[in-house]
C-alpha cells in the first residue's frame, strides 16, 4: 500500500487538479482581493499621471501567457485612460499584435478614445534578434523605429506623436511583457539610460527575478501572474477576467499544497513502517 | 584559414560596435555599424529560408522513407502548408485593425476576420495555451515528489512554499484569521509574510546569482570577441 | 565558412548601439570603458599568469562531472543522447556557452558512437550546432558517424519547440536529456517529461526564475555562471581557466563596494550610493 502510495502515477495528481481547476470554473465565486505591495504601487505611479501626459505602452507577450497577463494590460490601460492620458502602443512580438489590437476595442473603443488623438497603434517592430537596439534606438529617435503607424499614417501627421522624440516624452513606460525582448531590457537601455519610470505586468513564474529591480526602484510597480491581474482590476473597480480566474487558481494552489502535505505524510508514514 | 577570416570578422565587426558605442562621433563609424547590422538582418532572414528548408526536407524524408511516427510529419506538412497558404493569400497581419474585428466579447468567438486570422486565434492560441498550462500539472506533481521534510533545510524550503503559495490566494489570509495566527503577528497575514519572503531573502540571493551570471557574461564576451574562446563555432576551445 | 559569417554577423549585430538625432557626445559612456578596460587588463593578467604555467585551481561541478557518466550509460543502453541549446538564439550568450560545452558532449558521444539529437528552435543555432558537432566528430576520429538529420530546425515558436521535444523524449525515450542555455516557462514542461521518462537529466541555467524547476526535475544543475565556466573547465584550456580567475577578481572588487556602499548607508552617509547612482544612471 505504501509503496504504491509513494510511487503515485502522476496522472492521478493531474486528474485531481484538473477535475478542481474544471469544478472551480463552472462553479465560480467571487473573492475578496487583497492587494500586494508591488501592485499597489503600480497603481499609484499611474494614478499620477494628469489628463494629457503621455504614456508609452508595449505589448510584448504571445497567447499561451495571455490568460495571466492580458487582464492586467487592459486594467492598466483602462486606468491610463480614465486618467486622461494618451497612450502610444506597439509590440516588440509577432504574436502580441493581436493582444495590442484587442485591448484597443475591449478598452479604447468603448471608452469613446479617438484614434491617432488619444491613442496610436504603432503596430510590430521586431525585436527579436536587435531587441535591445531597438529598445535603445527608441530613447532617442522613436520616429526611426516607428516611421509609421500600423494603419501606415505617417509619423508626423498623428497629432499624439507631435514633438515625441524618445523616452523623455513620456511619463511612464508600461512593460507587459513575458520574455525577451521585454522588461529586463526595458530596465538595462530605458530605465538605466533614459530615466523612464517602468510599471510591468509579467507572468508569476519569471516576477521572482524582477523582485531585485522594484525594490532597486528600477522598476516603479510590478503585477505578477493573474493575481497581480485581478488585484489591478480590484484597484480600479473594474472586474474582469483576472478576478474571474482567482478563485480557479486559488483551488488549484490549495490542491498543490494539498499534495505537497500528502506526500509527507506518505513519507512520514514509509519512515515509520520501516523502523517498524 | 578557415578559422582566422571568422575570428577576424569577429574582431572587427566587434571592434565597429564597441568604438561606436564609445565614441559616437568617429567619423563613418554609424554607417559601419548600419552597414553590419543590415548584413545581420539580411542573413537572418535568410537563415529562416534555411531552417523552413531543413523542416520540409527532414519531414518528406521520414514520410518517403515510411519512418516510424511517419503520419505525424503528415500531419505537420499539411499544417504548413495549409496555414502558409492562406497566411499568403489573405495576409497574416494586414495593415489596420482589421486582423481581429472584435463584435463579440470574447478572442476569436466572433467578428469577421480572415481564415489565417482564425488559424492564429482558434488552433494556435488555444495549443499555444495548453501546453504552456502544462506547467500547473508538472508543478504538482513535482512538488508532490519533491517537497519532502528530509531534512532542515528541505523543512524550511517547504515551509517558505507553502507560506508563498497561501500569501498569494485570498484563501490563505482567511485561513491564518481562521487558526488565529493574527494575534501572534500582531495584525499580519499570509500575505505580509510571503511578501516578505519574497522582498528580503530570495531578492538578495536572486541578486546574487544575478551577479554571478553578469560577471560570466562579460568576460564570456570579452573571451569571444579576443578569440580566447572558439569552442561555441566547434573545437578551438579544447 | 558562410555559415560561420552568417552568425557571427548575426551575434554581433544584436550589441546594444547608440542612434538618435541628438548629436552625441565624443565619449558616450566614461565609467562603463574605464570598468570595461580595468577588467581586460585583469584578465590579460591572468591570462599570462596562466600561460606560464600557473593554472588556477577551478572547484569541480557535479554537473559537468556527470555528463560523461551519462553519455556513457546511453551507451550500455543503446540509447541517444538529447541535447538542448535553450530558446535563445545565437545572440544569448547563454547559447554561445551551451554550444561550447556542445563541443565537449559531442565529442565524447563521438567517441563512444551515441547518437546526439538536436532539435533547435532557431534556424543559425542549427546551422552553428551542425558545426560544432561535425568538428567534434572530426576530433574524435569519427567523422563517418556524424549525422547532419539529427541536428534539425523545429519551429521559432516556443511551445510548438516544446510539444515537439516532449514528443521526441516519449517516442525516442534517450537515455540522457541535457538542458543548456536560456530557458523560459517551459522549462519544467521538459525537465518532468524527461524525467517521466527515466533519463538522466543535466541542466544548466543563468535564468534564475527557471533554476528551481531545474534543480527539482533534473539530476545535476549548472547554476548561474557555472554555465559560463563550463567550457573553461572541460576544455582545461590554460587561458580560459585563467579567464575563470581573473573573472573571480573582479567579482570580489566588486564585493568590496558592495559591502563598503552598505556599511555607509546603513550609517546613513549616502554620497556614496548617490555616486553610483549618477555614474550609473548616465550609462
Amino acid at each position: 500500500m505504501i509503496e504504491r502510495l509513494q510511487t503515485l502515477d502522476r496522472r492521478w495528481i493531474f486528474l485531481i487538479l484538473f477535475l478542481a481547476v474544471a469544478g472551480s470554473l463552472l462553479f465560480p465565486h467571487t473573492l475578496h482581493v487583497a492587494v500586494e505591495p508591488y501592485v499597489q504601487k503600480a497603481y499609484d505611479t499611474l494614478d499620477l499621471l494628469k489628463p494629457g501626459d503621455k504614456v508609452l505602452m508595449a505589448f510584448d507577450y504571445g497567447p499561451s501567457v495571455a490568460p495571466e497577463i492580458h487582464p492586467a494590460a487592459l486594467a492598466m490601460l483602462r486606468h491610463s485612460f480614465e486618467r486622461g492620458a494618451k497612450v502610444v502602443m506597439y509590440t516588440l512580438w509577432n504574436e502580441g499584435l493581436p493582444f495590442l489590437d484587442a485591448s484597443i476595442q475591449h478598452v479604447a473603443v468603448p471608452m469613446g478614445k479617438r484614434e491617432n488623438i488619444d491613442y496610436v497603434n504603432l503596430g510590430f517592430k521586431w525585436g527579436g534578434l536587435q531587441g535591445s537596439s531597438v529598445i535603445e534606438g527608441m530613447g532617442s529617435n522613436l520616429k526611426a523605429v516607428f516611421p509609421v503607424t500600423h494603419e501606415g499614417v505617417p509619423y508626423d501627421q498623428v497629432p499624439i506623436l507631435q514633438g515625441v522624440k524618445g523616452y523623455r516624452d513620456f511619463k511612464v513606460l508600461i512593460a507587459v511583457s513575458a520574455g525577451s525582448p521585454g522588461v529586463d531590457e526595458y530596465v538595462r537601455y530605458a530605465n538605466a539610460r533614459y530615466s523612464i519610470p517602468i510599471v510591468a505586468a509579467v507572468t508569476r513564474v519569471s516576477a521572482p527575478k524582477e523582485f531585485p529591480y522594484v525594490n532597486g526602484k528600477q522598476i516603479y510597480g510590478l503585477c505578477s501572474g493573474l493575481v497581480g491581474s485581478a488585484e489591478y482590476e480590484e484597484l480600479i473597480h473594474h472586474p474582469g477576467l483576472g478576478i474571474a480566474g482567482l478563485f480557479a487558481l486559488s483551488v488549484a494552489n490549495l490542491v498543490v499544497i494539498a499534495f505537497i502535505v500528502f506526500g509527507n505524510l506518505i513519507y512520514f508514514w514509509g519512515r515509520k513502517s520501516k523502523k517498524g | 584559414m578557415q578559422r582566422q577570416i571568422p575570428m577576424f570578422i569577429v574582431f572587427v565587426s566587434g571592434l565597429t560596435m564597441i568604438v561606436d558605442y564609445f565614441f559616437p562621433r568617429v567619423p563613418y563609424i554609424q554607417g559601419a555599424r548600419e552597414i553590419f547590422l543590415n548584413w545581420g538582418r539580411i542573413a537572418l532572414t535568410f537563415a529562416m529560408i534555411l531552417g523552413i528548408m531543413n523542416l520540409l526536407m527532414s519531414n518528406l524524408r521520414k514520410v518517403a522513407l515510411r519512418k516510424a511516427g511517419w503520419i505525424y510529419n503528415v500531419i505537420l506538412l499539411g499544417s504548413f502548408a495549409l496555414t502558409f497558404y492562406f497566411a499568403v493569400q489573405y495576409k497574416m497581419v494586414p495593415s489596420g485593425n482589421t486582423f481581429i474585428t472584435h463584435k463579440g466579447t470574447d478572442m476569436g468567438s466572433s467578428g469577421t476576420m480572415s481564415f489565417a486570422s482564425k488559424i492564429f486565434l482558434d488552433v494556435y492560441t488555444p495549443l499555444s495555451g495548453t501546453i504552456f498550462s502544462l506547467v500547473a500539472f508538472f508543478i504538482a506533481s513535482a512538488a508532490f515528489r519533491a517537497f519532502r521534510a528530509k531534512n532542515i533545510e528541505a523543512i524550511l524550503l517547504l515551509s517558505s512554499a507553502i507560506v508563498v503559495m497561501l500569501g498569494s490566494i485570498p484563501f490563505g489570509d482567511s485561513l491564518f484569521a481562521w487558526l488565529g495566527l493574527e494575534h501572534i503577528l500582531g495584525h499580519r497575514n499570509f500575505s505580509w509574510l510571503s511578501t516578505q519572503i519574497q522582498q528580503i531573502p530570495m531578492s538578495a540571493a536572486q541578486r546574487a546569482i544575478n551577479f554571478g551570471v553578469a560577471f560570466g557574461m562579460v568576460f564570456m564576451s570579452i573571451k569571444i570577441l579576443t578569440g580566447i574562446d572558439r569552442s561555441y563555432f566547434g573545437g578551438g576551445g579544447e | 565558412m558562410i555559415k560561420r559569417g552568417v552568425f557571427l554577423f548575426l551575434f554581433l549585430s544584436a550589441s546594444p548601439v547608440f542612434a538618435g538625432d541628438e548629436k552625441p557626445p565624443m565619449l558616450a559612456h566614461p565609467y562603463v570603458l574605464v570598468t570595461m578596460l580595468l577588467m581586460i587588463a585583469i584578465l590579460y593578467t591572468y591570462l599570462l599568469t596562466a600561460k606560464k604555467g600557473k593554472l588556477p585551481f577551478i572547484r569541480t561541478l557535479p554537473g559537468l562531472k556527470a555528463i560523461d557518466e551519462a553519455i556513457g550509460r546511453a551507451t550500455e543502453l543503446g540509447k541517444p543522447v538529447l541535447y538542448l541549446s535553450g530558446l535563445g538564439d545565437v545572440d544569448n550568450i547563454q547559447t554561445l556557452a551551451a554550444l561550447s560545452i556542445l563541443s565537449h558532449v559531442a565529442k565524447k558521444a563521438a567517441e563512444y558512437d551515441t547518437p546526439l539529437i538536436m532539435p533547435s528552435m532557431y534556424s543559425v543555432t542549427m546551422v552553428t550546432a551542425q558545426e560544432v558537432i561535425k568538428e567534434a566528430h572530426l576530433r574524435a576520429g569519427r567523422p563517418d558517424t556524424y549525422n547532419p538529420d539529427n541536428v534539425y530546425y523545429v519551429s521559432d515558436e516556443q511551445f510548438a519547440f516544446v510539444a515537439h521535444t516532449n514528443g521526441v523524449m516519449e517516442r525516442m525515450r534517450p537515455a540522457a536529456n541535457i538542458y543548456m542555455g536560456a530557458y523560459f516557462g517551459e522549462s519544467l514542461i521538459l525537465a518532468e517529461t524527461g524525467h517521466a521518462t527515466g533519463a538522466i537529466q543535466i541542466a544548466g541555467t543563468a535564468e534564475t526564475s527557471q533554476l528551481p524547476f531545474f534543480v527539482v526535475a533534473c539530476d545535476y544543475c549548472l547554476i548561474g555562471e557555472e554555465l559560463y565556466a563550463a567550457s573553461a573547465y572541460l576544455s582545461q584550456d590554460a587561458k580560459q581557466m585563467g579567464s575563470i580567475k581573473a573573472q573571480d577578481v573582479v567579482r570580489l572588487i566588486v564585493l568590496g563596494f558592495i559591502l563598503v556602499g552598505s556599511i555607509l548607508e546603513t550609517v546613513n552617509l549616502p554620497h556614496y550610493a548617490d555616486f553610483f547612482q549618477k555614474v550609473l544612471g548616465g550609462g
